[in-house]
């Protein structure tokens, strides 16, 4: 009989030098480290490939029996479709400057998180069927033969890169790692391998016009929930127009920001913004979700999506798109929209601010602004009377969303913004902010109750950096401009910086915002006691600093 | 022994840090290691200042109980959420005895000291009490924060369905909103 084991021999760390190499070593499934697969009517509904019943903590994942000649046309197919893929597959000279840029490596510890090695995982593929050297020389040159072990080490990995592109910031080719990810989920949708957290959305998306389902009627009555509570707040009533034809501007948002807290602060700001400046604007109750969810499933599914946007602008007549605060919804637009749908319907025109006469030349082409944009050039030209000092008990920061960071370089604005609506404003620490900025480690359809402690594990360097300023300044408030953010960011922040609240930027400009006729406010968005609130009766439309 | 434990620190701490940098993979030691940067390096840069801390705090140097306290949260804030089994969480402290063993008990019997030294390996079973109570709390911060994030996402559903019970329009309000409830296998 053996004697018990000592701590440092129960643990069992592993042995000095690994008996095998990366390309042998196998993932393990078990609860709490994948996303749930997608289900099967649901996959049939889209008209996705293969539609089966699979798990991935089980061994069989009953892929269709040529699996492996899907696999290798489907890869040819996109080789020719995008020279992209090809220039990433074959420049990367593995100098490691991406490797520990990644969040997910920094949380996880994982070396095949390291985007140079997540991408190999595909590449390794592609060496040995579509390299002369990779068909000879096999191992010696990273080449590999694709098995079903490569398919779940594909799954297991792609689903832990939120597509964030910060090792892209890092790398000397500019190779993207981003589209790597996002090729091989099209490749194991092609096997009908896909998470439900992305696909219901999706089929949401395309049936009703937004992520949860709901319809025109539903959706209606929140709206006038949240016009409630603006009453309650302001003493002013708002009633935004729905479908409603022959209005100047087209206002499209994630519907996060209609359903879930705290994104409704955020639509609520919107409101009063518009109401305030006699915004000449209408909702679409099918037009209802700025976010894409199919371009975390394929391209294909990302242009069917994006469609309603101009679809919806035409039938309503409007002569430009203002969207809201979002993360994807933004990269969709920005680098991708006039590829999949453009041109923009005839009738479009570039985008001016009617109230300031701004041309914001740069959306020429997509017809489409962003809020952030916006609302700092209505600022910027003094047209908002805004009293700060209703922010006065918030230190916050500010969390740039990937990708209106880093696919659209939205950086100026809403900094620009946030320091004329709050008196008390903090970056995070240099490396960890603008470009660099950590995701929150949610994004891309990972933002799935399933895998939680993975999330965490992603959002680890953001949140470290949150409790860094809240430690050193006291920093108590985190604003973002993505609605996945803010769905995603109080829980990162409540493990890794507890006390600290998170908002989007549209909730403290309504905060500051003072509005005519309005009730002396007592009260914030969230209908939390102001510490000092409004004195004397009514505030009325002075000039005050802008 | 206060001489020999302050001699040894520097030593003890680099080794101790090493074994436990070696629970994680063979190609990630390196990084963990040498990555000074806090920001780059979350996990190594918060085992390296629990490290120094605690081995203070073990070796009866008079510790602030709040610091020792935060040094050793922040460690276990990391590791409860790694993928780690709870014994390597909180185990990573029992790592320091045997490191402590070689460096300092021939020292501590030469000067008639083993008294003193197995009081010290004692606070080391006390860090790892303390620890369990850490671990436990940032586990159950996860399953909150999972039953948090789920009401924050429905929560003007969950207003709207209440509103149409209330009317008694709709005997499935649920059904005629034509949304689905997260359904997960």
């Amino acid at each position: 009989m053996a004697k018990l084991p000592k701590p440092e021999e129960l643990m069992a760390g592993r042995p000095p030098f690994p008996s095998k190499g990366w390309m042998n070593t196998k993932p393990e499934f078990k609860p709490g480290n994948f996303c749930y697969p997608a289900k099967v009517d649901i996959m049939e509904g889209m008209h996705m490939p293969h539609p089966h019943e699979w798990r991935p903590d089980e061994e069989d994942w009953h892929l269709p029996e040529n699996w492996e000649e899907i696999i290798y046309n489907g890869l040819k197919e996109r080789l020719a479709k995008h020279r992209s893929l090809k220039v990433f597959l074959d420049s990367c000279v593995r100098c490691g400057a991406c490797a520990d840029k990644c969040h997910f490596f920094i949380g996880t510890n994982d070396p095949k998180n390291m985007p140079v090695l997540r991408a190999e995982l595909l590449r390794s593929i592609y060496r040995k069927d579509f390299t002369l050297t990779g068909k000879l020389l096999g191992k010696v040159v990273g080449a590999r033969k694709l098995d079903k072990n490569v398919i779940k080490e594909w799954f297991f990995y792609a689903y832990q890169c939120t597509e964030c592109r910060r090792c892209s910031l890092f790398c000397p080719y500019g190779i993207d790692t981003a589209e790597i990810t996002a090729i091989v989920r099209e490749l194991l949708y092609e096997l009908g391998l896909g998470i439900n957290w992305v696909m219901e959305p999706v089929s949401n998306c395309n049936r009703t016009g937004n992520h949860i389902g709901l319809q025109p009627h539903a959706l209606k009555d929140i709206i006038e929930f949240l016009c409630d509570d603006i009453e309650t707040i302001t003493g002013i009533r708002i009633n935004p127009p729905l479908n409603e034809k022959g209005h100047e501007v087209l206002f499209i948002t994630p519907s996060g920001d209609v359903f879930a807290d705290p994104g409704i602060y955020t639509f609520m700001g919107y409101l009063m913004l518009f109401h305030e400046i006699g915004l000449d604007y209408t909702l679409s109750t099918y037009a209802s979700e700025g976010g894409n969810f199919g371009s975390f499933v394929s391209f294909d599914m990302a242009k069917k999506l994006n469609a309603k946007m101009y679809a919806e602008a035409k039938r309503l007549g409007a002569k430009w798109i203002l969207g809201g605060e979002c993360g994807h919804m933004w990269r969709v637009v920005n680098q991708y929209m006039g590829t999949y749908n453009g041109p923009a319907p005839d009738h479009m025109i570039t985008p001016v601010s009617p109230i300031t006469g701004t041309v914001f030349k740069h959306a020429a082409a997509t017809k489409m602004v962003h809020i952030a944009e916006f609302t700092a050039d209505l600022i910027k030209h003094g047209k908002l009377n805004l009293k700060p000092e209703r922010n006065n008990h918030i230190i916050t920061t500010y969390h740039d969303s990937c990708n209106p960071a880093r696919a659209m370089g939205l950086l100026e604005e809403p900094r620009s913004i946030l320091r004329a609506v709050c008196n008390n404003f903090v970056e995070m620490p240099p490396n960890t902010i603008r470009e660099q900025t950590f995701c929150c480690g949610s994004g891309s359809g990972l933002n799935t109750e399933e895998i939680m402690e993975l999330r965490l594990r992603g959002g680890m360097p953001r949140g470290n950096a949150l409790r860094y300023v809240q430690q050193k300044n006291d920093v108590n408030w985190l604003t973002c401009i993505c609605a996945l953010d803010r769905a995603v960011l109080p829980t990162v922040a409540n493990y890794w910086a507890p006390g600290v609240t998170v908002s989007g930027l549209h909730e403290l400009v309504a905060n500051a915002l003072v509005m005519k006729g309005e009730i002396p406010r007592t009260m914030d968005l969230r209908q939390e006691d102001l510490p000092e609130p409004d004195v004397d009766e009514s505030a009325a439309s002075g000039e005050e600093d802008a | 022994m206060e001489a020999i434990y302050a001699a040894r620190k520097e030593e003890i701490v680099q080794q101790w840090t090493t074994a436990i940098f070696a629970l994680y993979p063979f190609e990630t030691t390196g990084f963990l290691r040498t990555q000074k940067d806090r920001f780059a390096n979350p996990v190594g840069h918060a085992t390296m200042v629990a490290a120094n801390t605690l081995y203070d705090a073990v070796t009866g140097r008079p510790a602030d109980d709040d610091q020792v306290r935060l040094a050793l949260a922040e460690l276990i804030r990391i590791r409860a959420i790694q993928d780690l089994t709870p014994d390597q969480a909180v185990g990573a402290l029992f790592l320091l005895k045997p490191v402590m063993r070689k460096h300092l008990l021939t020292d501590a019997l030469a000067e008639g000291a083993l008294e003193e030294y197995l009081d010290a390996e004692s606070r080391v079973d006390s860090l790892a009490l303390m620890a369990f109570d850490l671990y436990m709390a940032d586990k159950e911060a996860v399953f909150k924060g999972r039953v948090a994030e789920l009401r924050r996402r429905y929560s003007q559903i969950e207003r709207w369905i209440a509103a149409q019970s209330a009317s008694d329009l709709f005997p499935d309000p649920m059904q005629a909103a034509g949304g689905s409830t997260p359904d997960k296998p």
